[in-house]
């Protein structure tokens, strides 16, 4: 979350917050003309809750919440509001010519100025509207997820360079802003890609993105200075974990241990910076991912089903036929501290020995014993490039089952989702009774996402939308498949 | 801090947006009039953002039968008309004084 705002209903207030959307969309790569039209569409959601969300209540307040990543800015609204549905509200071209009735006027506006719009209805609990827009970075978006899903290739004998230099001749150093331009560099020449606009404008990603301290990573240069390695973590915003994500080798510097020393440097590094843990999403159309992840003590807590859209580039598994599945391997930096922890008694079996194949020591408590907050707390986070959408439950109220019913509807009608993923809290006592009462929403296993949000441990369940050949998917740990077999009998 | 200036002159409002043209801008262009202005111009030269509430506005102005004269309107209030389908129906008197 970059920002949170929470607006009193008064229209003084339109022309701040959009100077602010205006300049953050800008900061985030934005271009003006986008940025102009995204904050439009902002000032028109905002000035149809002052006129019509509370009627009789010109004390009430609505939150406006901003978030970005490489590829895509997002603003969410949330009010609590009249009932309302937006697409109850349709423009009327010819209502308009014969009667002057604008209904609906601002709605359009906003579905044309945004990528995507989407409309949350959380019944008594408000709404949220959702609305995203692309970054033009594409290109290089497509570019990271294939350096995801890419299997590594084998250099040839022209290619190896310098065969002299031994992984152990090589510093690896942490990155600094200044190494943005030369990992750019890097990761152009060995996708092979000619990225003539970008090449100026990626560098300028990386570098916010280590001026920001989002990113840990080390590099790697030869003797002459030239950056042949890159590895990074991406820090999470709501704990203290951080994602494995971009690494590259290049070609004529593999096979030779460059990649492993670059790892253990990085497991150092987050340990310096006191991160609890580190967890990659390893794709399972090939285990290449998952035996480096293994190698370095990684478990695998979960398997997210069709979590990612299938990737298909030329000369490369261009049969996959199925969106792309992925394994969540955890590392944990740090013992962390003794919870209690609340499981499902369907899933306390295979939780229980997640949590002792990653050493992290909890107690387990029955839920008998609790007491509901006054409204439920879902966050929704869409991954419209994915087509998935993770909702992560913060509180419980007594209406949870109802809340989560009705924003899996209004999610379901708006987006062709392949995936929803839902994260249960396991310190919460109020689980295993929420999660008996939720049968029916057509959840699965998805595994344990320990440490995941504000330092705490969460089961992860799965709705999977998408038709899937299981057979497909290739997990490499024991542990793992134990996790894919329980999976695979919910899923059929 | 002022949102517009304005100025009357007999039957002409003159007014100057400095910033935004949204729903609070509409309002106090609207606190402005009285029956007697007959003409309203508008200097956008420096709004940059324009949402439906001033279109809306200066729709119903300029359809009752008064004036409506606009100076440098931005490129975006084009786009808007596009979309609300009203680029054919309503022919809108503007002036560019900017190079």
């Amino acid at each position: 979350m970059d920002a949170q705002f929470q607006i009193a209903i008064d229209e003084q207030f339109i022309s701040p917050i959009c100077e602010f959307t205006y300049n953050w969309c800008l900061n985030c790569g934005v271009n003006d003309e986008d940025a102009t039209k995204f904050t439009i569409a902002l000032s028109e959601l905002v000035t149809d809750i002052i006129l019509f969300a509370y009627p009789k209540d010109s004390n009430a307040h609505f939150e406006v919440s901003y978030r970005h990543t490489l590829s895509n800015v997002e603003i969410i609204v949330s009010e609590v509001g009249e009932p309302f549905d937006p697409d109850r509200h349709r423009y009327n071209s010819e209502k308009m010519r014969e009667e002057g009735d604008f209904e609906g006027a601002g709605f359009r506006l906003i579905r044309r100025f945004c990528d995507e719009f989407v409309f949350i209805n959380k019944g008594k609990e408000g709404k949220e509207f959702h609305l995203s827009k692309e970054i033009d970075v594409q290109r290089i978006d497509k570019m990271i997820e294939r350096s995801r899903a890419e299997k590594p290739e084998e250099p040839t004998a022209e290619e190896i360079e310098k065969p002299g230099l031994q992984a152990e001749s090589f510093n690896y150093p942490q990155v600094t802003p200044f190494d943005a331009e030369d990992i750019a560099k890097l990761i152009y020449r060995t996708y092979k890609y000619t990225y003539s606009k970008e090449e100026l404008y990626y560098p300028k990603k990386i570098e916010e993105t280590l001026l920001g301290k989002e990113k840990l990573g080390v590099i790697t240069r030869n003797d002459d200075g030239l950056a042949v390695g890159y590895f990074a973590v991406l820090k999470n915003s709501d704990s203290n974990i951080a994602e494995v994500g971009e690494a590259v080798v290049s070609p004529g510097y593999r096979k030779r241990g460059i990649m492993s020393n670059m790892m253990k440097r990085l497991i150092e590094l987050a340990r310096e910076q006191k991160i609890a843990g580190l967890y990659g999403k390893a794709v399972t159309n090939h285990p290449v991912s998952q035996k480096v992840n293994h190698k370095y003590g990684f478990v695998s807590t979960a398997l997210m089903l069709a979590d990612t859209r299938n990737v298909v580039f030329s000369g490369f598994d261009e049969d996959y036929p199925q969106s792309v599945s992925v394994v969540i391997d955890f590392l944990p930096l740090f013992k962390p501290k003794k919870v209690r922890v609340y499981m499902p008694e369907k899933y306390r079996d295979i939780l229980s020995e997640t949590f002792t194949e990653l050493n992290i020591p909890v107690t387990v408590k029955d839920g008998t014993r609790y007491k509901m907050a006054k409204k439920s707390d879902i966050e929704l986070t869409i991954n419209y490039s994915d087509s998935t959408s993770l909702l992560v439950v913060k509180k419980y109220g007594p209406d949870f089952v109802t809340v989560l019913s009705d924003m899996i509807n209004s999610l379901k009608e708006q987006e062709d989702l392949n995936a929803i993923f839902l994260d249960l809290p396991l310190q919460n006592a109020a689980t295993p009774q929420q999660f008996n009462k939720m049968e029916g929403l057509g959840f699965i296993y998805s595994g344990l996402t320990p440490l995941f949000h504000q330092q705490s441990h969460y089961l992860r369940l799965q709705k999977v939308y998408s038709d899937l050949d299981l057979d497909l998917i290739e997990v490499y740990s024991q542990f793992g498949k134990k996790i894919k077999k329980l999976i695979a009998d919910e899923y059929h | 801090m002022s949102i517009i200036e304005s100025r009357k002159s007999n039957s002409t409002l003159k007014v100057k947006i400095l910033n935004n043209f949204n729903l609070l801008t509409r309002n106090k262009i609207e606190s402005r009039l009285t029956k007697e202005i007959k003409e309203l111009e508008i200097d956008l030269s420096h709004c940059k953002l324009l949402d439906s509430e001033a279109v809306i506005f200066m729709y119903h102005w300029n359809k009752s039968g008064k004036e409506l004269n606009l100076i440098n309107p931005p490129e975006i209030l084009f786009e808007i008309l596009e979309i609300l389908e009203l680029s054919d129906i309503w022919q809108l008197n503007y002036t560019e004084t900017k190079s």
